[in-house]
């Protein structure tokens, strides 16, 4: 007779990238965010690399302004690029084009991640995934800084549908709020608050306009 | 109820919250009992073996104060924890009055829930 061990299966987690916006506080016909460049390499780039090290099962990367361009950022590198033609109507449509995605949807728990955010990397990600293992994947996962709420967050599956029925220029907090899903804080330090919205962010951050 | 895990009863009228509450609950070792009201708790027979009853306040028909109320005299051992999204400093202090152990926030920061049930 033989008995077959198996380890219990862990938690999988896609993530869903934000690279969609207008980020109409760079100014008019301005420069784009996501492709200043952070030590050499396009912002936009650098955040997938970061979820692509985390130990994510997908990343899906959400492209709506100047799509082109930033697909082209993000070149070679093995993402799911998900193009939201409804992007101007605010992150709402962003998140519903991300969940969308075919390997998004089977995965136990998805990390949102707003593309902007310079200081976040793949040591950062993991341990909010792992914190989402540990928890069975039941439980919501929020980075904080200094107990204060931040980015990037986990959504366990049993909240897709909720995600789906988002409108307008809403993300998920309102979600994450009013759930009940018990909440898991990590501290991951000043990277959970540390975005981008305009150039003197940009420039503060390290980071140099280019296009 | 099994004699190996803590086994916590978690009475809300939320479903949502209700199996949300339970995962997590049951990923972390324990055994959770999710009731849709006071009432139906209130009949469930195996109260001594619990290690913690989590209660929601503001419910249709047995309110949580009316449950805690009813808990402390029956079985005044019972570590009660209440919870509610309501942000009002009168509802803490007539919780813990009321012989809660705690007042937890919604959303349940699962840090806080833990220590609760670890007393």
């Amino acid at each position: 007779m033989s008995i077959a061990l198996t380890a219990p299966k862990l938690p999988s987690v896609a993530v869903v990238l934000l690279a969609a916006g207008t980020a109409s506080r760079m100014g008019e016909g301005g420069k784009h965010k996501l492709l200043a460049e952070f030590d050499n390499v396009p912002l936009v780039r650098r955040s997938a690399i970061a979820a692509l090290g985390s130990g994510a099962s997908l990343v899906a990367v959400v492209v709506g302004h100047r799509h082109d361009e930033i697909s082209a950022a993000l070149s070679g590198i093995p993402v799911e690029t998900v193009y939201n033609t409804h992007y101007r109507s605010g992150m709402a449509t962003s998140l519903i084009a991300g969940f969308s995605a075919s390997e998004v949807m089977s995965a136990d728990g998805v990390l949102i991640m707003l593309a902007d955010m310079p200081g976040l990397t793949a040591d950062h990600l993991a341990t909010l995934i792992q914190a989402f293992a540990n928890s069975g994947g039941k439980a919501i996962v929020r980075a904080t800084f200094h107990g204060k709420r931040g980015n990037p967050i986990i959504l366990p599956q049993s909240l897709r549908i909720s995600v789906m029925e988002l409108t307008g220029d809403i993300g998920a907090r309102q979600i994450i709020e009013s759930s009940g899903v018990p909440i898991i804080e990590v501290e991951i330090g000043a990277a959970a608050s540390l975005d981008v919205d305009t150039v003197e962010d940009l420039i503060k951050a390290g980071g140099k306009l280019t296009r | 109820m099994s004699a190996l895990k803590k086994s916590v009863a978690i009475v809300d009228d939320d479903e949502v919250l209700l199996e949300a509450t339970s995962g997590f609950l049951e990923a972390m070792g324990y055994e959770p009992l999710p009731f849709p009201s006071g009432e139906s708790f209130l009949t469930f027979d195996q109260k001594e073996g619990l290690t913690l009853l989590l209660s929601d306040i503001n419910m249709p028909g047995m309110s949580g104060f009316e449950l805690l109320d009813i808990v402390r005299k029956k079985h005044p051992d019972m570590r009660i924890v209440m919870m509610t999204a309501l942000k009002d400093e009168s509802i803490i202090r007539k919780a813990l009055a009321g012989g809660a152990q705690a007042l937890l926030q919604k959303p349940i920061l699962a840090d806080d829930l833990m220590k609760c049930i670890e007393g």
